[in-house]
């Protein structure tokens, strides 16, 4: 495949730029222009129109990414190939035309199915890779065969890969080494085994717990039966022991019982009884000594007699006393009281003298409050007339000193109506908003929209607008119906669909079976297996010559030696194929399976074709259907997914038009807005220099603002003028309705001065006098009342107090006092004496009776113990006393008894008592003592063994960690399962690539290293004679140089950088060749290889580069200007 | 006739430990480990809770191998629960009970009733009228079809046939007591209890023939809903047969075709989907995923070299908890092949050529057995043969693939 001619249509800073490539006997081709002049553009152009722009490019910097092209026409063995690349995700390549959609699938076969990465690896080379290539070189100076894989594949970094597959590799896994992750897990999936070996509870384990268990338990059950056996004889022998005393002590005291009489008294009795006596005789010593008592209160009370008569008046006598002490106070103050009447009416004298007028009444102190009220009135007038006239004043003053020159009120209102409109016209400039500003925009997005608008009906490209009225034109165009246009599209993407995939199948098919052909080759090339066929043809041959020799022998005729020689070898050339056959079979086989695939591969290919073929002629045939509908319906001729795309790009450009339209609208009628307001504007402004509406607004505000401030002081000096002469004529107003009102004040006080006989005049000081001696004529008045009633109490005394001392024939009331007084204590002594007498009696009469309730108490005891009123109560009250103590032990000793006898009856008692002999109690309780000692020891013994079987199975039963045990096996075996596939894997690429390089090595003998030898020799002027390989002594072969004369090699490592990069192009070139010797030809690029080179190993570089383009095209780039001169003559030039 | 109702479990594997998981990122350990246990919980939590008559477990209470009594302890104090509150339990040996140690010495209860070895046994409850048929596996193999000697059914009663097998040969289960749904019909029982099919399937409804499946899934072939089933017998006619989710952790299967997707982050993104999609149909449970990606893709080299995207995947795993659920990855398979046309992706033909050849070099062929002898030699019995190399062959498409894509630098 080649060039024949790259179209730069629009790309980079590339317009409608053609590079054409003529085919000569070389097809060198140096593309050569100064810096900046677009080759690395070129080379990006080229990739990209073979393998389709990618997402991200650089290369619209100039043009708008959809309007990106480049194009070419390339050529292989006669055909050609012609197309446009455009930028998209699906559908990039069209036809020369620009519109036509082609299939990529031919570009695709002529690339061998190489995608960008690949094509740039082995068929482009550009300095930097040049270096980087003889950079890999040189770390790679060991392996030869990593050198030889590297340069010749075009790879990068497969030394850092070999040796990060070794590491990956090794720590998987590794023999013998320990800290691998595999042994590590092995390890860890062991010791995990182990410990659930351990953990694990089996049966047997449960079986032997439960058995010692039950063990145990028996021999704690037949320890708890003798323990029970033992108690029982404990229990009884201890019961006898308890009971044994007792009983005799019983059986002692109740012969004591049976020596008294019987009768029937308690203990609690007799106390009882004895109590009764002691109180009996207590209470008769009491009555006695009362009784004495009585007799002398009775005595005393006789020589007090009756009570005192005065005691019956004492309270009266006891109320006059104390009238008396009051009496007496009265006498002393009258004396204070007649000199303060005296002083009164000598200051009411001098009162009525200082006023002129006879004595009489004055008025009353209410009276005078409102009098003074009235006062206080008239102050507060004077007050105000003086205030009012002082703010008048200095009103007048602040009048006069106003300027009388103001605006006219005419001239003040002609002037705020012109600025009220003058404002209003500005607020209205102002609401139309930044008018300039969207005037300009408007501008700008019509340039914009004018742009677009020429761009939308520039992709409506073949159909151009015939008259001025493109839009009408383009609205009128008649159009395929939607559905019609969605199926034909449908159709045509499915036939293409079918032809792609059927071309698809027959590549894979022809793919497929040029390799099973090669093996085919393989196969036969090796001679062992024998085809059916071959096998068939032989033996057709032998049986043909057999058959003509039959007829010889038939004719009586021998044949010819000649003819049995050549029958023996027919013979022995079948028999030796079928041998061969029979021996082996195997591969005669596999050949024979081989040949069919191949014709089965054959079938598939001719019918894929085929069915590509339809699909084309089916195409080609709605291709031509669809044209015809298209021009008769006036619509342009594109297939039906293009024209889906046109269809839209159509109302694109219809929408871009009718925006386009909108805008202009809007555009003028702005304008039309602002030159209005600016005409309104001059009504009140001067003609401003700007056509600006903003400028002019702002111009108007500035004189507006200026305007409204004269006319503001103006109107606020006449408003002040009004408001003093308002407040003058107010004052004047307010300064009469005073006068007014003193005036009337006047008469007011006259009147109420006569109503109330007010002797003074209308001020303080006077009314303040008047009301001091209302006051004292008062106060004079109330005390001469008071003077009068005291004379008449003290009378009334005097007489009733006389009658008293008269009638008790005392002198004063002194002595009546101390009379009573005397009479009153005497009185309380009798009372007293009465009192204790009266106590006696009554204690008297109780005792009597408390007595007689003792002895009726003591009557039926009596009877009881058989006696007689006279008989010793307390004698006999003994004896029975000492019978209930003893029958009281006799039933705590049967008690005793009975407790002791744990609920068995006394009389069993009693017989188990009698049946046994004391003496052998004590014995019998040591042995037992001494039989539960070694029960409880055996006891414990089973005890402890019972709790450790219980303890062993509950751990047993409860035992933890067993299933989680399993559970972390199951994840380790599964952490090695995923380790060792892994490890699987990674060895896997590790023998592949070891496998790759040992090719390598073995190709470091073989043709590829020849023939980079000898470039390298040609790119070295002959510094070096060729490459050669040699042992590094660790199972390695070193890549190096051969000097001339068989000197030393020089390694790769030990090259100057150039000539690395020498060694490195001499390695791709190889590669090169060796593609094209396997029939593969694409254009080899070539971007300033020969950087680094001098002039001569340049020329020679070029020489090979030209003899390589005999074979493929060589596209070579630069911009220096002496590979230009030295390439002349051996090229095609082709400038930038 | 009466009316009640019963669970029907099997192949509970008490204490079998799930696997092929080999990391718990984030995981609820004591709940995953602890899981065949906590699904038996919930089983009789289930029968307690709906106050079933009986429950009926038809064979594999324990795996074969398992000898810990701990476990089989763990099963008599969950079914004692049941005895405890008046249910009946009916139990059957199936194979791996007949191999397992804990099934054969450790007594069952009072009040469990165990189908007899010898020969068929019948379970007769007049009061319930219900007749239950079963027989134990005395060996692990059981070759012939034990329905043959099942007794006639019981007049009157709903007859229950208890058996565990594998009918006439379920995919990858062995072949046990073999029979046909021909045999079960003729048989004339009402329900047929089997066990032994770890998958649940209802095999036929006249009469009902049930596989319950396994209580709880235990790896990657065991996908979906686990549990047992709760029978309605009114009248001795089957109302309903209702299926309860009895496991705690669920395992799924995610199969991914990326034939379309051009980005890893395509690939990542459909992942994150299906096992957002997962984790919203296991109510709640803890999921255990196998993704499996498949189809011709532009990735497949990527696929195979790279390891990269698989961490990817188990992070955003262990980034998903909604509600408080999670989801766990146990493998990651790369199943993908390479595309027909290698348009879009790196190719370079020297090399395809180069690694192509490798595939056919015989040399290299006969050399891989020696390189891996001692590898193989080292691994434990656990690993499989099979699981490293398919068909007896070494995966070698995978390997050229990974090492094409490293050469010329795709692992990215």
């Amino acid at each position: 495949m080649r060039f024949e001619r790259l179209d730069l249509l629009r790309y980079g800073g590339f317009q409608d730029v053609t590079l054409s490539f003529p085919k000569g006997k070389r097809d060198l081709h140096v593309i050569y222009g100064p810096n900046e002049a677009g080759k690395s553009t070129t080379l990006c152009a080229i990739r990209d129109f073979l393998f389709g722009f990618p997402h991200h490019i650089a290369g619209d910097w100039m043009t708008a990414a959809p309007l990106l092209r480049v194009g070419a026409c390339l050529e292989q063995d006669g055909t050609v190939f012609e197309g446009i690349r455009r930028r998209g995700r699906n559908q990039t390549l069209f036809a020369a035309d620009d519109k036509t959609p082609l299939d990529d699938l031919p570009l695709r076969t002529w690339l061998g199915g190489l995608d960008a990465k690949g094509f740039e690896a082995a068929w482009a080379l550009d300095h930097a890779r040049l270096r980087d290539g003889g950079e890999e070189m040189r770390r790679l100076k060991d392996d030869a065969g990593l050198q030889i894989l590297a340069a010749g594949l075009g790879l990068e970094g497969v030394g850092k890969l070999a040796a990060t597959l070794q590491d990956d590799v090794n720590s998987e896994w590794k023999s013998g080494r320990a800290r691998s992750a595999l042994q590590q897990a092995k390890l860890k999936l062991k010791e995990l085994q182990q410990t659930l070996r351990q953990d694990t509870t089996t049966a047997r384990q449960l079986s032997t717990a439960n058995r010692a268990l039950s063990v145990s338990e028996s021999e704690r059950l037949a320890c708890e039966k003798e323990a029970q056996a033992l108690g029982v004889r404990r229990r009884t022998n201890s019961r006898l022991r308890m009971t044994s005393v007792p009983i005799q002590k019983l059986m002692e005291t109740e012969a004591e019982i049976a020596a008294f009489p019987h009768w029937d008294l308690t203990v609690q009795d007799c106390a009882r009884i004895e109590k009764i006596l002691e109180n009996l005789h207590r209470e008769e010593e009491a009555l006695s000594a009362a009784r004495q008592k009585l007799e002398t209160v009775s005595g005393q009370v006789r020589d007090c007699g009756e009570p005192h008569p005065v005691l019956t008046e004492q309270d009266a006598i006891r109320a006059l006393l104390g009238r008396g002490v009051l009496v007496e106070r009265l006498e002393a103050a009258a004396g204070d009281r007649q000199a303060r009447l005296t002083r009164d009416g000598i200051w009411l004298e001098q009162f009525w003298a200082r006023h002129g007028c006879e004595s009489g009444m004055l008025p009353d102190l209410s009276e005078l409050d409102d009098l003074d009220r009235r006062l206080q009135e008239r102050a507060l007038l004077h007050t105000q007339e003086q205030d009012l006239r002082d703010r008048l004043r200095e009103t007048e003053q602040a009048l006069n000193a106003l300027h009388p020159q103001s605006v006219s009120e005419s001239d003040g209102n002609t002037g705020g109506e012109r600025l009220r409109l003058f404002r209003l016209e500005l607020d209205e400039a102002r609401s139309l908003g930044p008018l300039d500003e969207r005037i300009n925009s408007l501008l700008e997005a019509i340039a914009r929209q004018e742009e677009v608008t020429a761009a939308a009906y520039g992709a409506l490209l073949p159909w151009r607008a015939t008259g001025a009225d493109r839009k009408a034109e383009l609205t009128a165009l008649a159009l395929p119906d939607m559905v019609a246009l969605e199926e034909e599209a449908r159709l045509r993407a499915g036939l293409e669909e079918q032809r792609r995939a059927a071309r698809d199948d027959e590549q894979a098919a022809e793919t497929e079976r040029a390799h099973l052909e090669q093996q085919l080759r393989r196969l036969e090339e090796g001679g062992q297996a024998v085809s059916r066929e071959q096998l068939s043809a032989a033996r057709q041959e032998r049986d043909r010559l057999l058959q003509e020799m039959e007829r010889l022998f038939e004719s009586g005729t021998c044949p010819p030696p000649a003819m049995r020689e050549a029958f023996g070898v027919l013979l022995q050339n079948a028999d030796g194929l079928a041998d061969r056959r029979h021996d082996h079979a195997e591969q005669s086989a596999q050949l024979a399976a081989l040949s069919r695939q191949v014709e089965d591969l054959a079938l598939k290919a001719g019918d894929a074709r085929r069915r590509a073929a339809y699909a084309e002629v089916e195409l080609n045939r709605r291709d031509a259907a669809w044209a015809a509908l298209l021009k008769t319906l006036g619509a342009p001729v594109l297939p039906p997914a293009p024209l889906q795309v046109w269809i839209a790009r159509r109302q694109a450009a219809l929408a871009a038009e009718e925006q386009l339209q909108g805008s202009r609208a809007q555009l003028q009628a702005a304008m039309q807005t602002r030159a209005d307001m600016s005409r309104r504007l001059q009504a009140f402004v001067p003609a401003c220099p700007s056509d600006r509406l903003a400028v002019q607004i702002r111009q108007a505000a500035s004189v507006l603002e200026r305007d409204e401030a004269v006319a503001k002081q103006t109107e606020a000096r006449n408003a002040d003028q009004r408001r003093l002469q308002e407040v003058v004529a107010k004052g004047k107003a307010a300064l009469a309705g005073l006068k007014g009102k003193l005036a009337q004040w006047d008469e007011d006080w006259a009147l109420a001065c006569q109503a109330c006989r007010y002797p003074g005049r209308p001020d303080r000081a006077d009314l303040r006098d008047v009301h001091d001696a209302r006051v004292i004529q008062t106060r004079m008045e109330s005390e001469q009342t008071e003077q009068a009633t005291e004379i008449r109490d003290i009378a009334a005394f005097r007489t009733e107090l006389g009658t008293f001392l008269q009638r008790h024939g005392q002198g004063s009331a002194a002595e009546l006092d101390a009379f009573l007084t005397q009479a009153l204590a005497r009185e309380q002594k009798r009372q007293t004496v009465v009192q204790a007498h009266a106590a006696l009696e009554a204690e008297v009469a109780q005792k009597d009776l408390k007595i007689a309730t003792l002895v009726a108490e003591l009557a039926p005891v009596r009877s009881t113990l058989g006696l007689g009123p006279d008989d010793d109560l307390r004698h006999a009250l003994s004896r029975a006393c000492e019978r209930a103590a003893l029958c009281d032990r006799r039933d705590e000793l049967r008690d005793q008894i009975l407790q002791a006898g744990n609920g068995r009856p006394i009389d069993v008692l009693l017989e188990e008592a009698r049946e046994t002999d004391p003496a052998q109690l004590e014995e019998e309780f040591e042995a037992i003592e001494a039989e539960t000692v070694a029960l409880n020891a055996r006891r414990s013994e089973v005890d402890e063994r019972l709790f450790t079987a219980r303890k062993v199975l509950d751990e047993l039963e409860n035992a933890r960690g067993v299933h989680e045990t399993a559970e972390e096996i199951q994840e380790t075996e599964a952490d090695i399962a995923e380790r060792a596939s892994r490890y699987v894997s990674l060895r896997l690429q590790q023998l592949m690539l070891s496998r790759l390089v040992e090719q390598g090595r073995q190709q470091a003998h073989g043709p590829l290293l020849s023939r980079a030898g000898a470039l390298f020799s040609r790119l070295t002027l002959g510094r070096y004679v060729g490459l050669a390989t040699e042992e590094d002594g660790s199972d390695g072969l070193v890549l190096a140089g051969c000097r001339p004369g068989n000197t030393a090699l020089v390694p790769v490592y030990a090259m100057s950088e150039g000539t690395r990069d020498q060694l490195y192009l001499a390695l791709r070139l190889a590669s090169v060749e060796q593609a094209l010797e396997r029939g593969i030809r694409l254009p080899f690029l070539a971007d300033d290889l020969f950087v680094t080179f001098d002039e001569e190993r340049t020329e020679a570089g070029l020489k090979i580069l030209a003899e390589i383009s005999e074979k493929t095209q060589v596209l070579f780039f630069t911009h220096h200007g002496y590979i230009l001169n030295q390439s002349k003559e051996i090229s095609c030039l082709t400038k930038l | 006739m009466s009316s009640f109702r019963f669970l029907h479990a099997a192949d509970i594997h008490l204490d079998s430990p799930l696997r092929g998981l080999s990391r718990y990122e984030g995981l609820p350990e004591a709940e995953i480990r602890g899981s065949t246990r906590r699904a038996l919980d919930r089983l009789v939590e289930t029968a307690l809770t709906e106050k079933v008559d009986f429950v009926v477990l038809a064979g594999d209470l324990y795996d074969g191998t398992w000898q810990d009594v701990g476990t089989g302890l763990y099963m008599v104090r969950a079914l004692s629960r049941l005895v405890q509150a008046g249910i009946r339990v009916v139990t059957l040996s199936g194979n791996h009970d007949a191999q397992s140690v804990i099934a054969r010495e450790l007594p069952l209860p009072d009040g469990i009733d165990h189908f007899s070895y010898d020969a068929p046994q019948t379970l007769h409850w007049p009061e319930l009228g219900v007749a239950l048929h079963g027989q134990s596996f005395r060996d692990r193999h059981v070759t012939q079809d034990m329905t043959r000697s099942y007794p006639a059914p019981v007049a009157g009663c709903f007859n229950i046939g208890v058996l565990h097998t594998s009918l006439s040969g379920y995919g990858e289960h062995e072949t046990y007591a073999p029979c046909s749904v021909e045999t079960l019909s003729a048989k004339g029982y009402d329900y047929w209890a089997l066990g032994h099919v770890h998958a649940r399937e209802i095999v036929c409804e006249h009469p009902w023939i049930v596989f319950p499946g396994v209580l709880q899934g235990r790896h990657a072939r065991e996908t979906g809903a686990c549990g047992c089933e709760l029978v309605t017998v009114e009248d001795g006619i089957v109302r309903s047969v209702d299926f309860v989710e009895c496991d705690v952790v669920r395992w799924c299967r995610l199969e991914l075709d990326v034939s379309d997707m051009q980005t890893m982050d395509a690939v990542l993104g459909a992942a994150r989907q299906a096992m957002e999609d997962a984790l919203s149909e296991a109510g709640g449970r803890t999921v255990i995923a196998r993704i499996v990606l498949t189809g011709r893709s532009i990735l497949h080299d990527r696929l195979c070299a790279s390891q990269a995207w698989k961490e990817d995947l188990r992070v955003i795993a262990a980034s998903m908890t909604p509600g408080g659920t999670q989801i766990g990855l146990e493998k990651i398979r790369n199943e993908t092949s390479a595309p027909v046309h290698r348009a879009g992706v790196a190719e370079t033909r020297e090399l395809d050529l180069a690694l192509e050849g490798l595939m056919q070099d015989k040399d290299f062929l006969a050399s891989l057995p020696e390189a891996f002898e001692g590898f193989f030699s080292a691994l434990p019995s656990c690993v499989e043969r099979d699981s490293l190399m398919p068909d007896g062959q070494f995966p070698l498409e995978e390997a050229r693939a990974a090492l094409r894509a490293r050469l010329v630098g795709e692992t990215e």
